[in-house]
């Protein structure tokens, strides 16, 4: 409980830092009042650039750090993360198409269209694949073969690229960012984030449950099947839609829920809500450092979160070690 | 509980055939076998975890009912996350909803394992004796009238194997009816009310222990002697020796020779 108000008022606290970082210098008081008036040019920015960016941060993070906790819980494995399904990767193979074919450039939201239908077919695919036994293994196996055909054709993409400029645009836009985006990306990406977040919110108990084993659980009214189908789903919304709105921002479906774990003393369903805020708070803060260290360089929110939460990893690793082993 | 001419198929080849068996309240049945026997698939068949032909009157309730029936203790000691001893207990309680602070069953559940000194412990840095009486305990907060449990005393120490199956004798006499599959033929015999024998999928003898561990069950089924006896501290029942049974055995030894 303790738990939840630290975390909550972390995410409130650096959204208020989000919405008051940026090109544009203005006092504290200005800048909120021209962002409930909307009026002049401060309100343009407070109301369409900067508002969008701090909503999107909260909804990324929320997303990557809600479906790591899910996907470690279910898979019972410190080491699982939102990636491991090939969602991530058929979502970005669905942006590159959009970008190689100039697809992306026909109108405003073509480019996450693409993201998610291409998610839609992964999910149909891994569902074909995993069986319809509800055990975890074969769901591992057809994500990791999902996963590598997505970047073997994201590869050849590359690969065939008919130009220097939109193979830049395609790796530019695979490092993840939450820069110039608007309020179309925060409306194209909540239904996917409410759907995902019910759904894998909902599966607290049968994670508890799978602390036990796939056996275990089944025999304490816990079905595998269909709490496979929501996990599922419910990553696939999430993560669908995060890679859609801002491409590839590793590392947070990892760390976090590694890092709050001893917060919530391992419980994996309590870890459900705490890696959402969680989640929230480490992008808000990416995201915040992407514009304060080099603000005109355009720095990617997936470059410095890698950077930032590979060493934490470690240090983590370092710290849990004797645990581990 | 009972199971009705139940079969569990491995492609073509059946793994359990025709199975029939009912379990009584009061019966701590031990289910007796080599391995490959079809002991453990016997007992998940019996709870719907695998596909099977026939009937297991447990498979007539819902998933959510059944949980409230019976409570399965899996052979693999499985805690996947350092929770406390206190919470794994409590994970027992699960098929009843959202969990409560100080529910009575857990603490029952504790007291009965003597797992109150160790509450607050980190579960996974248990031994593997510890980690059996937790799972035990999580197993009995559940709190249904039927336990199933796959080699409860695998790989403890005699101690810990007499505690374990003295409990279960103990929830038995108290009106639980338990199965347990067991390799120690001796401890079953000690135990348990009633032994089931199961070889290459069928029942070959059940009853009371003397029925059961006969010279020649134990031949056609282990392939090994041992001494019966009924004293005053019980049966004492130990292997003595394996058998030479088949003929390709000892024509392989004449080839070594």
């Amino acid at each position: 409980m303790r738990l939840g108000l630290f975390l909550i008022s972390m995410v409130t606290l650096l959204f208020l830092c989000s919405l008051l970082t940026g090109h544009t210098q203005a006092s504290v008081t200005n800048s909120l009042s021209a962002l409930i008036s909307g009026e002049g040019p401060l309100g343009t920015v407070m109301q369409e650039i900067r508002l969008p960016r701090a909503i999107l941060a909260v909804l990324i993070g929320g997303a990557l750090g809600l479906s790591g906790a899910a996907m470690q819980g279910y898979l019972r494995n410190p080491l699982a993360e939102p990636g491991l399904i090939g969602i991530s990767g058929s979502a970005a193979l669905g942006a590159v198409l959009s970008l190689q074919t100039g697809f992306a450039a026909a109108f405003w939201l073509a480019l996450p269209l693409s993201a998610l239908g291409m998610s839609v077919f992964a999910v149909l695919l891994i569902m074909l694949l995993a069986g319809s036994q509800g055990r975890s293994l074969s769901l591992i196996l057809a994500g990791i073969a999902i996963s590598a055909l997505a970047g073997a054709m994201m590869s050849l993409v590359l690969n065939l690229s008919p130009n220097p400029y939109a193979t830049a645009e395609i790796v530019f836009w695979m490092m993840g960012s939450l820069a110039d985006r608007s309020f179309d990306h925060v409306w194209l990406a909540l239904p996917f984030f409410i759907v995902g977040a019910v759904m894998l919110l909902s599966i607290g108990p049968a994670l508890n449950a799978l602390t036990l084993g796939e056996d275990a659980a089944q025999t304490m009214g816990i079905s595998l099947v269909n709490t496979r189908y929501i996990l599922v789903i419910g990553v696939a919304a999430m993560i669908g839609a995060t890679t859609a709105v801002a491409g590839a921002v590793g590392f947070v479906g990892l760390v976090v829920p590694h890092i709050l774990r001893r917060w919530v003393n391992s419980n994996p369903s309590k870890l459900l809500w705490a890696s959402m805020l969680g989640g929230a708070i480490l992008v808000l803060a990416a995201d915040l450092l992407v514009r304060l260290v080099l603000p005109d360089r355009d720095l990617k929110l997936g470059v410095v979160m890698a950077i930032l939460g590979a060493p934490l990893f470690l240090h983590l690793i370092y710290k849990t070690r004797t645990e581990l082993s | 509980m009972s199971l009705h001419n139940l079969s569990v198929y491995r492609g073509d080849c059946p793994v359990i055939d025709g199975v029939s068996l009912s379990l009584e309240k009061g019966d701590f049945i031990g289910l007796l076998g080599p391995n490959g026997a079809g002991k453990t698939t016997l007992m998940r068949a019996a709870l719907g975890i695998l596909g099977h032909q026939g009937n297991s009157s447990l498979l007539k309730l819902s998933k959510a009912e059944r949980a409230k029936k019976v409570a399965w203790l899996p052979q693999v000691r499985e805690i996947a996350w350092g929770l406390s001893v206190r919470d794994l207990v409590a994970l027992g309680r699960l098929p009843y909803g959202s969990l409560r602070e100080n529910d009575m069953n857990v603490d029952a559940a504790m007291s009965k394992m003597e797992l109150n000194a160790f509450a607050d412990r980190i579960a996974t840095q248990l031994s593997g004796g510890e980690q059996a009486r937790v799972l035990i305990a999580r197993a009995l907060a559940q709190d249904t009238p039927i336990l199933m449990a796959d080699e409860p005393t695998a790989s403890l120490d005699p101690a810990n194997q007499i505690t374990t199956l003295k409990i279960f004798s103990k929830l038995a006499a108290d009106g639980k009816g338990i199965i347990a599959s067991i390799h120690d033929l001796g401890l079953a015999a000690r135990y348990c009310t009633k032994l089931v024998l199961l070889d290459k999928g069928k029942i070959v003898a059940f009853g009371p222990a003397d029925k059961v561990l006969t010279p020649k069950n134990l031949q056609n089924v282990f392939s090994i002697d041992a001494h019966y006896e009924k004293t005053e501290r019980g049966v004492i029942f130990q292997p003595l020796s394996v058998l030479q049974t088949g003929s390709k055995n000892t024509a392989e030894e004449e080839v070594l020779e």
